[in-house]
């Protein structure tokens, strides 16, 4: 009767735990549960061992550690790809060129206006086509740029929101933890509480990647794959976000760097690397655009009431920061001035040891590309923060009539703008004609700049009667701007030309200088400029202002060699600096790259289309293992309804045998009351 | 491999879910009949097309430039066509007229017959094409022959008079509208002062009346102002004295020109004040003394006159005043030509000078657009290279079709026979230029085929890489949707199988 009696209650649990796991069979993340069921204690009878019947002994879980812990690495994993697909689906759009109405479209349609104007200089609304191109131009790269920093945005937005979500799943984890404990201080398993806990978890590992390991009382200790602690036992520590910036535990201290994987980890490397590196690459595409289209325009171009000196584009400041090599003095360097030239620069600046304003201090520099070199001083007294101005000139350019052996080079820090002087051997010894020798023979140059507005003389004396010149001897001309001679000989009607242009300027702040310690600033620095992208104020409806000619002949309507010249650009390989940004913009390198324009946005959208095509593909195979995993794991932890139906049959049986068991006993009762 | 129903249903989930996706890229490739509809779709095939795109554009580009280039260049042929016909015409005139047996009213008509050629090459000249000369050079706005530009100088000396050793330079700005040559001739023989001439405006066909040089100095017809006196105001307390310089005073009528000064010593760095003016029948301004004036040094005041100062004081509000009066004018014949005579030989009745108010008003400059990638093509021809260059009187066809028609109308038959020489150079420069731009359209049409196979290349290219293959792309649609119906009726079949249906 005993033995039926517990055969009864242990099926009618079976039963339920049947009935449970039916009901759960569609609850994510629900591990099977199964009735352990054990044969009671055995009594010997008379010599013979006999059974006391079952006995439940406990409800296991059908829980796989070994799949449920890869699983929710993969999750983190899979969770990136994806997001990281879903992002660069949104930015490959802004690059999406198929249907033709993309930069690369604008772009050349830009350049065909400049061949357009160039087939009919004069005409008005070929001129008026050209501005509205540009226009188009410079708003489809501004849009451009600023979706990509409106994409960037988001990311902070989408971070505020994954963070305090990651906080509440972590708070209810340490939640579960408290529960878990304490409904297993008894002994026996909180097996529905474990399987709520390792949702939240799988839930968490898809914002990040995460690791947890069960202390002995069954709470979970999570945290970041690289160590940040999220939950331990019933605390947890949230992250919060300042800015750019994420907090642990309300820390200042900026560990956004340390937070990798899932979609966190993608968010913050898309913000860091990807989004800025696309950035810096399209402003160095605009740069370009708007520094040679105006080289040109502003340079040697006229327009149609024979004005120069016009800008096409707006101005772009392209002198950079100042970069440190080493540098250990207490002074800081500043860049300044506003570079308008021809050439892209690269100055390198070499100090001595010194307080700043306490001495003359003479600072070396020296440019790469033209290889030029010369000092600018630190005055005593010098006022901190004040701009000093270096270079400004460009190399002497001799003209074809040139006979002369000697070699003229030009130095010195030009104060003045852009602009142009030509220098005339004048007289020899007096005479307006013949040949002289430098430092023997008195030789006069006459120098004067573009407009004529500045002119003068520069005298190499023969030595009678004061001091010859010496070969070599920079002599000041104007604003700064020196003139040398090599030994070897000057003709009359000789002529050379040297551009000027608007140089960079250097500040200091107080401080000391320690000799040998560099810097450098570049003049080619062009982040901000799709941003900032535009027609220039001398153009901006003002078709007529366009520096179509070569000619100041304002009647030279036809002139359409500067058109021309522009239009070529199109064509013209280019050196143009392709970014890459890793480590989340830590490093920043960058590849001259000599290709044109057109040439170098092509490969740009080729690779955010490189990145998306292997993001989704990533994505795909992740979804499988996951996929695969899942299975696994269902089939070890999953319930199976013909499973738990034939269970319930089972039990159905048992509990109907054990219905039986207990009447045959009555039965053998009342038999054994019924004897008479 | 245990499979419990969640497996089942995620994985049917998954199935159809993968299915549907390529469904959709199918639809979508067949709806835009493209194989790419994203760059990640074929990162590497987008480069190539962006930049196919490019030098298709490019091609389209150079199509238009080469339209233009073609029709310019054939309107420069048609009016080079012109022009040969003409020079034809022209030298069949003179191989007549240089023959003796025409007389002077024969010879009269074909001068008239001349003109109306010389018209004729003028508006030739002037050809436009969307507004703009082809053969103004550069100067494409500026009609190549103008007859509002500045005045052909006159022919320097008179035909066979050698009597007269001195010349005549024409001046002026031409106001009228129309083409003319003003022909200036010799009525009553003379030095220059005595003799009397008459002007006529149409080459010679009607007269003005006889008319005398109104002086007899040299140089005469230039407007020169010449300044009667300098004077101080009443008043005047300076110790500086004004004097007044200049002689190009272009007004008809005297003038007067009052000056105010203002008080300052004209000694030293700190010498700096201004004059003000006023100026008789209108007009008024001011001139600056500089720091550091030397006295003496004359200081502009309007174009013609300048004033220079003593050393000495000016005193605030002391006028002086300057008379200026035309010292001596020739009538223009009209029009704004003037004609002046240096004085040296004598002139004789008969005698002919001629002013051409046509004039190249253009430039040598050349034209050039693109064709190609780095292959330009010289568009104009520029009007000296055709008509000749002005003042070359050996080359310019109009010159020597004025001297042409000047010596038909002298009745000059040697003149006429010497302008027959010049002719032949001339129409052999016809040639060479008909055969410039038939080498230029030639080279266009080459350069168009090129543009065409390039285009087509292209186009290939870029099809191979974008364009969808329908027949594979429908054939896989028709595949994929079976695949998609089958998996849909295995999962209903799977489904449905349970084991509730054999229990009860």
């Amino acid at each position: 009767m005993n033995i039926a009696r517990g055969a009864f209650f242990a099926h009618q649990k079976a039963l339920d735990v049947s009935a449970h796991n039916i009901a759960n069979v569609n609850t994510p993340g629900y591990t099977r549960q199964t009735l352990a069921l054990t044969s009671a204690d055995v009594t010997t009878v008379s010599r013979m061992k006999l059974g006391y019947g079952v006995i439940a002994d406990s409800v296991q879980q059908a829980f796989d550690l070994y799949t449920t812990r890869r699983l929710f690495e993969r999750t983190s994993t899979l969770s990136g790809y994806e997001t990281e697909r879903a992002i660069l689906d949104s930015v490959q759009a802004l690059f999406n060129e198929t249907t033709g109405n993309g930069l690369n479209k604008v772009l050349t349609d830009f350049w065909d206006s400049w061949q357009n104007l160039a087939n009919n200089p004069g005409g008005m609304p070929e001129r008026t086509d050209l501005l509205e191109k540009t226009k188009t131009l410079c708003q489809k790269f501004r849009w451009i740029r600023n979706d990509l920093s409106r994409i960037q945005e988001d990311m902070n937005i989408n971070l505020r929101s994954a963070l305090s979500e990651i906080n509440n799943l972590a708070e209810q984890i340490a939640k579960m933890n408290e529960r878990i404990i304490e409904s297993e201080a008894c002994g026996t398993k909180a097996n529905d509480l474990r399987d709520q806990r390792n949702n939240l978890v799988e839930k968490l590992s898809q914002y990040l990647d995460i690791t947890y390991l069960e202390d002995r009382s069954g709470a979970y200790t999570v945290m970041t794959k690289t160590g940040i602690p999220l939950v331990e036992t019933k605390y947890f520590f949230p992250l919060s976000q300042q800015g750019d910036q994420i907090y642990w535990n309300g820390i200042a201290n900026d560990l956004s760097d340390r937070l990798i994987g899932g979609k966190i980890g993608a968010w913050l490397d898309m913000r860091d690397s990807l989004l800025p590196q696309l950035m810096a690459n399209l402003d160095e595409l605009a740069g370009k655009l708007i520094r040679e289209v105006n080289i040109l325009h502003y340079n040697d171009g006229y327009n149609l009431d024979g004005e120069t000196h016009k800008y096409f584009f707006n101005h772009f400041n392209t002198v950079g920061d100042v970069q440190y090599g080493n540098w250990s003095g207490s002074a800081q360097a500043a860049s300044g001035g506003d570079y308008t030239g021809r050439l892209e620069k690269q100055y390198t600046f070499t100090v001595p040891t010194g307080t700043i304003g306490a001495t003359d201090l003479t600072v070396g520099w020296i440019e790469a590309t033209t290889g030029r070199s010369g000092t600018i001083t630190i005055p005593a007294g010098y006022l901190e923060g004040t701009g000093i101005r270096v270079d400004g000139v460009n190399a002497v350019v001799k003209s074809g009539s040139w006979t002369g052996t000697s070699q003229a080079t030009s130095s010195g820090n030009y104060t003045g703008g852009n602009d142009r002087y030509t220098f005339t051997v004048q007289s020899v010894n007096g005479a307006g004609s013949g040949t002289g020798i430098v430092g023997t023979d008195e030789i006069v140059v006459h120098w004067k700049n573009f407009d004529g507005s500045r002119s003068g003389t520069i005298q190499l004396a023969d030595g009678v009667p004061g001091p010859a010149y010496a070969a070599g001897t920079t002599v000041p001309v104007d604003l700064g701007l020196q003139i040398a001679f090599s030994s070897g000989t000057l003709k009359v009607g000789d002529q050379f030309t040297v551009e000027t242009e608007k140089g960079i300027e250097v500040s200091f702040s107080a401080g000391t200088l320690l000799s040998g310690n560099t810097f450098s600033i570049s003049t080619a620095d062009y982040s901000g400029a799709a941003r900032s992208i535009a027609l220039s104020p001398d153009v901006e409806g003002r078709p007529r202002s366009i520096a179509a000619s070569t000619s100041p002949n304002a009647a030279e309507t036809g002139n359409n060699s500067n058109a021309l010249a522009i239009a070529a650009l199109q064509d013209i390989a280019m050196t143009v600096k392709k970014w890459t940004y890793s480590e989340r913009g830590n490093s920043r390198q960058s590849v001259d790259q000599t290709q044109t324009l057109v040439e170098y946005y092509s490969i740009m959208v080729g690779d955010v289309g490189v990145l998306a095509s292997q993001a989704a593909d990533n994505q795909k195979f992740q979804q499988t293992i996951v996929n695969q995993l899942n299975e696994l794991r269902d089939s070890y932890s999953g319930v199976s309804l013909d499973e738990e139906i034939i269970n319930i049959m089972k039990s159905q049986y048992a509990f109907q045998a054990a219905a039986k068991l207990i009447r045959t006993s009555d039965e053998l009762f009342e038999t054994v009351l019924g004897l008479r | 491999m245990r499979i419990v129903n969640q497996t089942l249903y995620r994985n049917i989930n998954m199935n159809i879910a993968t299915i549907t996706e390529q469904l959709k890229n199918l639809n979508e490739q067949i709806a835009t009949s493209r194989r790419s509809n994203r760059p990640s779709d074929d990162p590497v095939g987008v480069t190539h097309a962006l930049n196919i795109r490019e030098v298709l554009s490019q091609i389209k580009q150079y199509g238009t430039n080469i339209n233009l280039g073609e029709s310019w260049l054939r309107m420069t042929d048609s009016a080079l066509q012109r022009v040969q016909e003409l020079t034809i015409r022209v030298k069949t005139i003179a191989t007549q007229m240089s023959t003796g047996t025409y007389n002077a009213g024969e010879r009269k008509n074909a001068a008239l017959e001349v003109q109306n050629i010389i018209e004729q090459l003028v508006q030739i000249g002037n050809t436009k094409l969307q507004g703009r000369y082809i053969f103004s050079g550069h100067k494409d706005r500026t009609q190549a022959y103008r007859e509002s530009l500045t005045v052909h100088p006159a022919e320097a000396s008179p035909i066979n008079n050698p009597a007269y050793t001195g010349s005549a330079t024409s001046s002026g700005t031409y106001t009228g509208l129309y083409s003319k040559k003003y022909v200036v001739e010799i009525t009553t023989g003379g030095a220059v002062g005595v003799a009397r001439y008459k002007v006529s405006e149409d080459g010679g066909l009607t007269w003005g009346p006889d008319d005398a040089f109104t002086t007899s100095v040299a140089g005469s017809g230039v407007y020169a102002g010449a300044i009667s006196a300098v004077s101080e105001g009443a008043g005047w307390g300076g110790t500086s004295s004004p004097s007044a310089s200049g002689n190009e005073y272009e007004g008809i009528e005297p003038a007067q020109y009052v000056f105010t000064v203002p008080t300052v010593t004209l000694d030293g760095a700190n010498a700096q004040a201004t004059v003000t003016w006023v100026k008789t029948g209108g007009g008024s301004g001011s001139f600056f003394i500089p720091a550091n004036y030397t006295p003496g040094d004359a200081l502009p005041v309007e174009e013609g006159l300048t004033v220079s100062f003593s050393a000495g004081d000016l005193v605030g509000g002391d006028t002086f005043t300057v008379d200026l009066s035309p010292q001596s004018r020739e009538e223009p014949p009209n029009q704004g030509v003037r004609i002046a005579f240096s004085d040296a030989g004598t002139l004789t009745a008969g005698d002919r000078f001629t002013i051409e108010v046509s004039r190249y008003g253009g430039n040598q400059d050349t034209i050039r657009i693109n064709v190609g990638q780095s292959a330009q093509i010289e568009l104009n021809i520029s009007g000296d290279r055709v008509f000749g260059s002005a003042g070359d009187t050996e080359n310019n066809f109009f010159d020597i079709l004025a001297k042409l028609k000047h010596a038909l109308e002298k009745n000059d038959q040697a003149g006429v026979q010497a302008c027959l020489e010049n002719l032949n150079t001339i129409q052999v420069r016809h040639t060479g230029n008909m055969a410039d731009i038939g080498s230029r359209l030639n080279r266009l049409e080459v350069s168009r085929n090129i543009l065409s196979d390039a285009d087509a290349n292209n186009l290939t290219r870029l099809s191979g890489i974008e364009d969808l293959d329908l027949t594979k792309a429908l054939t896989e649609l028709n595949s994929k949707q079976i695949v998609f119906q089958a998996a849909l009726y295995s999962t209903m079949q799977v489904t449905r199988a349970t084991i509730l249906d054999y229990v009860r």
